[in-house]
């Protein structure tokens, strides 16, 4: 029995190795590939636009919203922004975009593969772009952090991982469903970033917008639940790992149903 | 001693749904047997062509071996396992390359997605440049790996996608049409390196095409599929023998000998005379007193009889 | 006329799509209940009309991001020389996408102009319908420019969703702008207000919003003027890259 265990054990970890030097070798081959085109760093750090200019609003709009001063409004939207900068570095939108141009023969050969054809996609679609701007990103956090005096436990920093881990699973459904309905799906996915754009709002949790944009469509978790848990921690770090734990038993029934169907009628 | 079976089919049904028409603005659909209960074995070592006009299920055969599609009905066991499962041990024993589909990252050099696979199937660093050194050699790719795919030709990467389908050494490895799009020096090659590696290293090969030089320089065996099922498994040269009908008939001759056996033989068969020269084509059976008669009729300069293509043959079925 | 047919097959194709016709029609819905609810928690106060106006009734919404992709994909896969045919593929692309967002257009419209009516906000028709043609055109040059960025940049769809975000943040669909003085933090003076919330305003009050066109002509010609020369010197480059 304890023999059983260990083999587990010694499968997993090597497992582990293999995805941990498979995506090494992705990260690899992105870099080689931007490389021909140096200019998308540059362009990637120009996103920073968007997030300055939600600043510019909070900084006007700041006296007349009760309850949110400029220094909360600022962190909702930093973390907002590092999610979407994260969002891209993993390639979410290479992924769609190959989505929109690929049929599903192409998705039929990574099937083939022994590795999980969504890690194979994302892996195609690294942008390693973002780096720079992810860098900047969390040096303003670690800023606004020491400037703040704002105490960060192992806690909070986990908490705030688990959460990003719950939209990031969230991303991974919408995946599926392409996957299981084929292109009629993908503005499904179109829907839910325009609809991100409402995650760096000041939304009352206790709300029932709150509660539908918790539980529902857990766009809470991209901004709003990492940075409180920043400022309040334990609670909401448990409850983003509880959330996790569900989120990781609805993508791997989402994934298993997007396999059959493809399997079904695929390639 | 007895080959050992690798892949075994059984009985195999596979259902898609097709629209059918519209009622108001909603599509109806009904299901559709593309295959129709198919069963075959294929030994080790073995290299077996699938034939069949588009639509005929050749392809939805090699997916569901491939563990890509999963059938409704049948069993298929290959290496002992069953595909669809898509144990990491299958897959790594299984190489699959569609014609006119991408293993490559189109803008990395070759040798990048080469180092991917290396990752992906678990080879260790030696074993992998050796293969690397050795599958290059024989497909005449060693100048291009340092170059990105977007920038080959299309016959130097359909080569480097096959280099990429061998690496692992796959056990047994599914091509659909490999040789699509390839001019005929390009086809050779690829043709070359299939035969030398099924030769050399056993590997079982199972190939969709619609290019019959394929099949009638490479493969041994022939299925041939037609409306979703096997309508001849056997020889190659058996199925040749089986469907052959006429001989192509070409003859050069200086002077005629005697010219009513001439009149015989521009009555009796399809030939047209022209010149000096004589082109038609004879019923199989009939070639021996066919060419007696052509002896006998002039004072014969050059004389030839060839065979049907397979490709007029496998027109000939499918009609 | 041939291009009234590229019309035809963009409204065709959504036609034969239905789930994505209904997601084109949702997801603005969605959006605009969702936004209108935050701020109206924010504010304590009915966003409704403003968000149902700016969004609904003005279809830059979708419009130029979905051109100035399959701009983009023209330029990078070089369909503009391979396109041999006697159109403008760029106005043949725009006219098939403006087919394409014509019927979730319509449904948005007649939805946003039920919900304003019903609750006493009165919508100049022939303001909005002479405004139509302003904001296109500078959704067009827009895309055109955009599009540009394909024979530079790798990863063009990031350039189409940056410029999106910020149009969006600066048209007054994301923040609403009834409550900020634009002329003072110079919004004012860029397009992107004057295609949409400018519009809306003007639609309200029944008078024509001339600055907010004479801006938009403006910005379309200096966007197409600046254009131009980067289209032509990005077609030496892929000419000179053996395509």
């Amino acid at each position: 029995m304890k023999l059983k265990g260990l083999e587990i054990i010694r499968k997993s970890f090597k497992k582990i190795k293999k995805y941990v030097k498979v995506l090494a070798s992705f990260f690899r081959a992105s870099i080689i590939r931007y490389n021909n085109y140096k200019i998308e760093y540059i362009y990637s750090l120009s996103t920073i636009i968007p997030f300055l200019i939600t600043l510019f609003f909070w900084k006007i709009l700041e006296d007349s919203i009760e309850g949110w001063s400029f220094n909360d409004l600022a962190l909702l939207t930093l973390m907002g922004a590092i999610l979407s900068t994260l969002i891209e570095l993993g390639g979410f939108w290479g992924v769609m975009l190959w989505f929109d141009r690929n049929d599903r023969g192409n998705l039929a050969l990574m099937i083939t593969k022994p590795i999980n054809p969504l890690i194979y996609l994302h892996g195609i679609n690294f942008f390693p772009g973002s780096i720079p701007k992810l860098i900047f990103y969390l040096m303003l956090l670690i800023t606004f952090i020491i400037q703040n005096n704002i105490s960060i436990s192992i806690l909070s920093v986990v908490g705030v991982v688990f959460s990003y881990i719950v939209f990031f699973l969230f991303l991974g459904i919408i995946e599926c469903i392409i996957i299981a309905f084929d292109k009629a799906a993908i503005p499904l996915f179109y829907t839910i970033i325009d609809i991100f754009k409402i995650a760096d709002k000041p939304i009352d949790l206790s709300s029932v917008l709150g509660v539908v944009l918790t539980f529902f469509v857990p766009l809470t978790f991209a901004a709003l639940i990492p940075s409180k848990i920043l400022y309040e921690g334990r609670e909401l770090a448990l409850f983003s790992f509880i959330m996790t734990v569900v989120m990781l038993i609805m993508f791997s029934l989402s994934y298993r149903f997007a396999m059959k169907r493809f399997e079904a009628v695929g390639g | 001693m007895e080959k050992e079976e690798l892949i075994r089919v059984e009985n195999v049904s596979k259902y898609f749904n097709v629209p059918k028409g519209k009622f108001l603005m909603f599509p109806l659909w009904e299901k559709r047997e593309v295959l129709k209960g198919i069963s075959f074995k294929i030994k080790e070592g073995e290299f077996v062509g699938l034939l069949g006009p588009n639509g005929s299920g050749k392809t939805t055969t090699i997916k569901i071996m491939a563990g890509i599609l999963v059938p409704e009905k049948g069993k298929v066991d290959v290496l002992g396992y069953v595909p669809w499962k898509k144990e990491e041990e299958y897959l790594k024993k299984i190489g699959v390359l569609f014609g006119n589909r991408s293993n490559l990252m189109f803008d990395v050099p070759v040798i990048d997605s080469l180092l991917l696979f290396k990752e992906i199937y678990e080879l260790d660093k030696e074993f992998f440049d050796k293969r690397v050194e050795e599958l290059a050699r024989m497909l005449e790719i060693k100048d291009i790996l340092q170059t990105p795919v977007r920038k080959l030709s299309f016959g130097q990467r359909m080569r480097a996608e096959i280099l990429a389908c061998f690496l692992h050494k796959p056990k047994v490895v599914f091509l659909d049409e490999p040789t699509i799009g390839l001019d005929v020096i390009a086809s050779k090659k690829v043709r070359e390196f299939l035969k030398k590696i099924n030769r050399n290293e056993k590997t079982t090969i199972i190939l969709t095409t619609h290019n019959m030089r394929d099949v009638e320089r490479l493969c041994k065996r022939t299925l041939l599929i037609k409306d979703g099922k096997i309508i001849f498994d056997g020889s190659t040269n058996k199925l040749i023998k089986k469907l052959i009908k006429y001989k192509y008939a070409k003859v050069e001759f200086n002077s005629i000998r005697n010219k009513s056996y001439e009149k015989k033989i521009l009555e009796s068969y399809e030939v047209e005379k022209c010149n000096n020269s004589l082109v038609g084509r004879i019923p199989y059976k009939e070639q021996v007193k066919f060419t007696e008669l052509i002896f006998k009729a002039y004072d014969v300069k050059a004389f030839s009889l060839e065979d049907q293509s397979l490709e007029e043959l496998i027109e000939e079925v499918f009609e | 006329m041939k291009y009234f047919e590229s019309f035809l097959i963009g409204v065709k194709e959504t036609l034969n799509f239905k789930l994505t016709l209904a997601l084109h029609v949702v997801s603005p819905l969605i959006m605009v209940s969702l936004l209108s609810f935050i701020w109206g928690n924010i504010y304590d106060k009915d966003f409704l009309t403003y968000f149902v106006g700016v969004s609904l009734l003005l279809p830059s919404f979708t419009f130029y991001s979905s051109s100035s992709t399959k701009f983009m994909l023209a330029i990078r896969n070089g369909w503009e020389v391979s396109f041999a045919k006697p159109i403008n593929l760029f106005l043949f692309i725009s006219s098939y996408n403006l087919g394409r967002h014509f019927i979730p257009y319509l449904i948005n419209l007649t939805i946003a102009f039920s919900y304003l009516l019903l609750n006493g906000v009165e919508i100049n028709l022939a303001v909005l319908g002479f405004s139509l043609p302003f904001i296109v055109l500078f959704d067009t040059s827009m895309a055109y420019f955009i599009s540009l960025f394909a024979h530079y940049f790798y990863s063009i769809w990031g350039v189409r969703v940056i410029i999106k975000l910020i149009d969006v943040l600066l048209s007054g669909l994301a923040f609403p702008f009834n409550l900020i003085n634009l002329k003072e933090t110079g919004i004012y003076y860029l397009p992107f207000a004057h295609k949409v919330y400018y519009i809306f305003e003007a639609s309200i009050k029944g008078v024509l919003p001339v600055d907010s066109y004479l801006i938009l002509l403006a910005y379309s010609l200096f966007l197409v003027l600046i254009a131009l020369p980067f289209h032509k010197l990005g077609w030496k480059k892929f000419e000179a890259q053996g395509g």
